[in-house]
């Protein structure tokens, strides 16, 4: 009997990672990296759980920027590339280890994943977007968004018209590519303050996630803790993360992840192998990058590494999945006896975890959306929009201002690291707000307009909360300190060239192809 | 069961042959399509279809012809030219220092520290220089938002001396058991206490510590420190695996 539900929300987001400007760039792996192993892996799940008609419910939240990167033709047209060397390689990797039997039996498999990407590809004629499109029109799977560039708001919201202009803009692309607008919003970071919710209540956003001690610590006591929504006064409902299921998969060591059986992401042979044989595989055939072909396990702390067995690794997804969902039935049970309404477990994911970090991800969400389905279950799989469909009168509060970082607010994106960027941030804001003001009531020719947008461009680039986050995280963080300089500097350019009528258009056209996302944008809507 | 689910156990070892099967068949489809074009094409010239088509180009579809113009002028820059125009860019106009224009911002970091800068400007500088100086210059922080001081005569929760015309820092602010906005101005405040503001803050909303929220700093620090934190002083978070992956970056 059904008593309550699971809401599995996977945002997917990447930053705008594209550089026409080289012939080939580091950094666009990262994308190419993900549709591997994330999203085509996700979109084979899809396929085969409508194929098996199971029924379920998915929620997945595609930020501005992947949208924009998946539909792209320059990233399609390179991806395809990536892909076909990652194919030629599983091949030579065949050839290579023909007398390590144990190692030829995984590039064989390699080599079939690849193709297998490739064929789903080409299924979905390059648009990934399409597939995805297709599963929500399906009725099984849930679409949202977030800002536009994934702007973390609790540190923007100096300056009105950037928060509002994050959000909308991030609706207005989602819409323009999906055909329909959503009704919940991840706040990025699930970063969170007070009011933040009337601003979604006007771009017509219905829901939103918050971490656990938004609602814990709401204004009033939440009468059933994370496992009922708050309203927030005016219809627009807050949900929180279920900590015990996030846990269960994010947590580095008790987590499902790290099960010494599942996959190494660490030993890839772009790392290991003699640099002239793995040269046309890496960067610039010099540095030295991930390949995607893995051969060892996790194994376990100080052990040198076993060789990977994917039917040991299934056997664990298998387990892993049952885990999950036996601690859903049992949590279901408890808190369905002492709630006035159906609980909902809500818990939410980077996407990016799934198949990437977690090779095995896709197949455990897969074994966890097919148990879930059984009808011995006490729960039900659900989307946010349809619980609130089926459940009304909600109990008002304000959530507590939060996020989903390290220690539960803002201190992962200001600090020694990275606070040097928001005075630049605040100012380059309030410089494009004066700047669309100014020209609010001037006749602007087209080549005038093409400039002001194009800061705005430049600007929502800037506000990413990537390129502070890599800072802090201490990856790649030349890369993000050139990029918020670099697009603050074209934001400066721009405004200097608009407000001494001095355009260059070789210039402005450079700058529009580079930075060729949000092509409908309109610099008016910056204007006080 | 989870035969069909796993990545790498997902494929026959002949799914290659699949694969060539598929363009095959694509290849099929097209020649299909292609017969039946040529049939078409039999009762009309190719000139007639020129001039129909031109006629359509231009008749019907504006659009698509200023788009096909954009794309030429876009595609006629090549990779170096992009380079160079970014490189350029980034040398005359990357951000070195922030306007001239007077301002002072909060911004939350947790329940226990506030993040503050301010950026005064010189147009007064001598005047400014020697409140400076004479640690005449202050910066005021109250626990109220600015519409509910009473012209900034209200007790400051925390006032520290300025001797920067711009200045970066983080505070700690006592343990707050209710939401509380936050505002803060900076002044010259003269021997006999009275108070001239020169710039005010935004208001800042601060969460109230919840029972989850451990501060990096301890509880004693944070009661005998009103002092202006250095930006060091925030203990160095150990990662969270919920933003680690963001960009694919880190794994637990």
């Amino acid at each position: 009997m059904n008593k309550g539900f699971l809401s599995i929300i996977l945002h997917a987001h990447l930053p705008y990672v594209r550089h026409p400007e080289y012939e080939s760039f580091f950094e666009e792996n990262w994308l190419f990296e993900a549709m591997t192993e994330c999203y085509i892996p996700l979109i084979n799940m899809l396929d085969h759980l409508t194929d098996d008609r199971i029924n379920y419910r998915l929620t997945l939240s595609l930020s501005p920027t992947l949208i924009s990167m998946l539909t792209d033709d320059l990233l399609q047209s390179r991806y395809q590339h990536h892909l076909n060397k990652q194919i030629e390689l599983a091949e030579k990797e065949i050839i290579r280890t023909r007398k390590q039997p144990q190692t030829q039996k995984l590039a064989r498999l390699y080599r079939r994943y690849f193709i297998n990407s490739r064929n789903t590809y080409q299924k979905y004629s390059g648009n990934l977007l399409s597939a995805f499109k297709k599963h929500h029109q399906q009725g099984h799977l849930e679409l949202i968004t977030t800002t536009a560039t994934h702007g973390f708001l609790p540190l923007l919201n100096i300056n009105s018209t950037t928060v509002k202009n994050q959000i909308e803009i991030g609706i207005e692309t989602f819409k323009s590519n999906l055909g329909f607008s959503p009704a919940g919003f991840w706040l990025p970071e699930c970063g969170y303050y007070p009011d933040l919710d009337k601003v979604l209540k006007k771009a017509g956003i219905e829901y939103f996630f918050t971490d656990t001690h938004a609602i814990l610590d709401a204004s009033k006591q939440a009468e059933n803790g994370v496992y009922a929504p708050l309203d927030c006064g005016n219809g627009v409902m807050a949900f929180a993360r279920d900590e015990d299921s996030s846990q269960q998969v994010w947590s580095a060591e008790q987590g499902y992840p790290g099960n010494i059986n599942y996959r190494e992401y660490y030993c890839d042979i772009g790392f290991e192998l003699d640099q002239d044989y793995i040269a046309p595989y890496i960067l610039d055939a010099k540095k030295r990058v991930n390949t995607g072909i893995k051969y060892h396990k996790i194994t376990g702390k100080g052990l040198k590494k076993d060789f990977y067995d994917p039917r040991q690794a299934a056997i664990k997804v298998a387990q892993d999945a049952e885990d999950f969902i036996s601690n859903c039935q049992q949590k279901i049970s408890q808190l369905s006896s002492s709630m006035d309404r159906a609980p909902i477990i809500v818990a939410p994911y980077d996407s990016e975890l799934f198949g990437h970090w977690w090779f095995e991800g896709p197949a455990w969400l897969e074994s966890v959306l097919r148990l879930a389905d059984k009808k011995t279950n006490n729960f039900k799989t659900i989307s946010c929009r349809d619980y609130l469909q089926q459940q009304s009168n909600h109990q008002v509060a304000t959530p507590a201002a939060s996020t989903w970082g390290h220690e539960g607010y803002s201190s992962y994106w200001i600090n020694e690291e990275n606070e040097w960027i928001y005075p630049f941030l605040h100012q380059a804001a309030d410089e494009m707000q004066q700047l669309a003001t100014d020209f609010k009531s001037v006749t602007v020719s087209k080549l005038q307009q093409r400039v002001l947008n194009q800061a705005a461009r430049s600007l929502l680039l800037a506000q990413a909360s990537d390129w502070p986050f890599i800072m802090k995280s201490g990856t790649t963080t030349e890369y993000a300190k050139k990029r918020i300089t670099d697009h603050l500097a074209r934001f400066n350019y721009l405004q200097q060239s608009i407000r001494k009528n001095r355009i260059d258009e070789h210039y402005l056209l450079a700058l529009e192809t580079m930075d060729n996302i949000f092509p409908d944008i309109d610099y008016r809507r910056y204007a006080e | 069961m989870y035969r069909n689910i796993y990545p790498l156990n997902l494929l026959p070892d002949s799914y290659s042959g699949l694969d060539i099967l598929n363009i095959n068949l694509k290849n099929l489809v097209m020649a299909s399509s292609l017969s039946a074009d040529k049939k078409v094409q039999a009762s009309i010239s190719e000139e007639e279809m020129v001039r129909i088509s031109k006629k359509i180009s231009r008749n019907f579809s504006p659009i698509a012809l200023i788009d096909n113009k954009t794309k030429t002028l876009k595609n006629k820059i090549s990779s170096q030219e992009l380079l160079k125009v970014s490189q350029n860019i980034n040398l005359y106009y990357a951000p070195k220092a922030v306007s001239n224009k007077k301002s002072l911002t909060l911004l939350s970091i947790d329940p226990r520290h506030i993040y503050v800068y301010w950026n005064l400007n010189k147009t007064n500088s001598a005047t400014l220089l020697q409140s400076m100086y004479c640690n005449e210059l202050v910066l005021r922080v109250y626990s109220e938002p600015e519409q509910n001081l009473a012209h900034v005569k209200a007790k400051p929760l925390i006032e520290v001396p300025v001797h920067n015309f711009q200045h970066r820092e983080q505070l700690s602010i006592p343990k707050a058991d209710k939401e509380t906005m936050y505002s803060a101005y900076i002044g010259k405040c003269t021997a006999n206490n009275d108070f001239t503001s020169i710039v005010k803050s935004n208001d800042l909303h601060i969460s109230k510590a919840g029972s989850s929220f451990i501060s990096p700093l301890s509880a004693e620090d944070i009661s005998n420190n009103n002092e202006i934190d250095s930006i060091d002083s925030v203990s160095s978070p150990a990662s969270h695996f919920a933003g680690t992956i963001r960009s694919g970056q880190k794994k637990p």
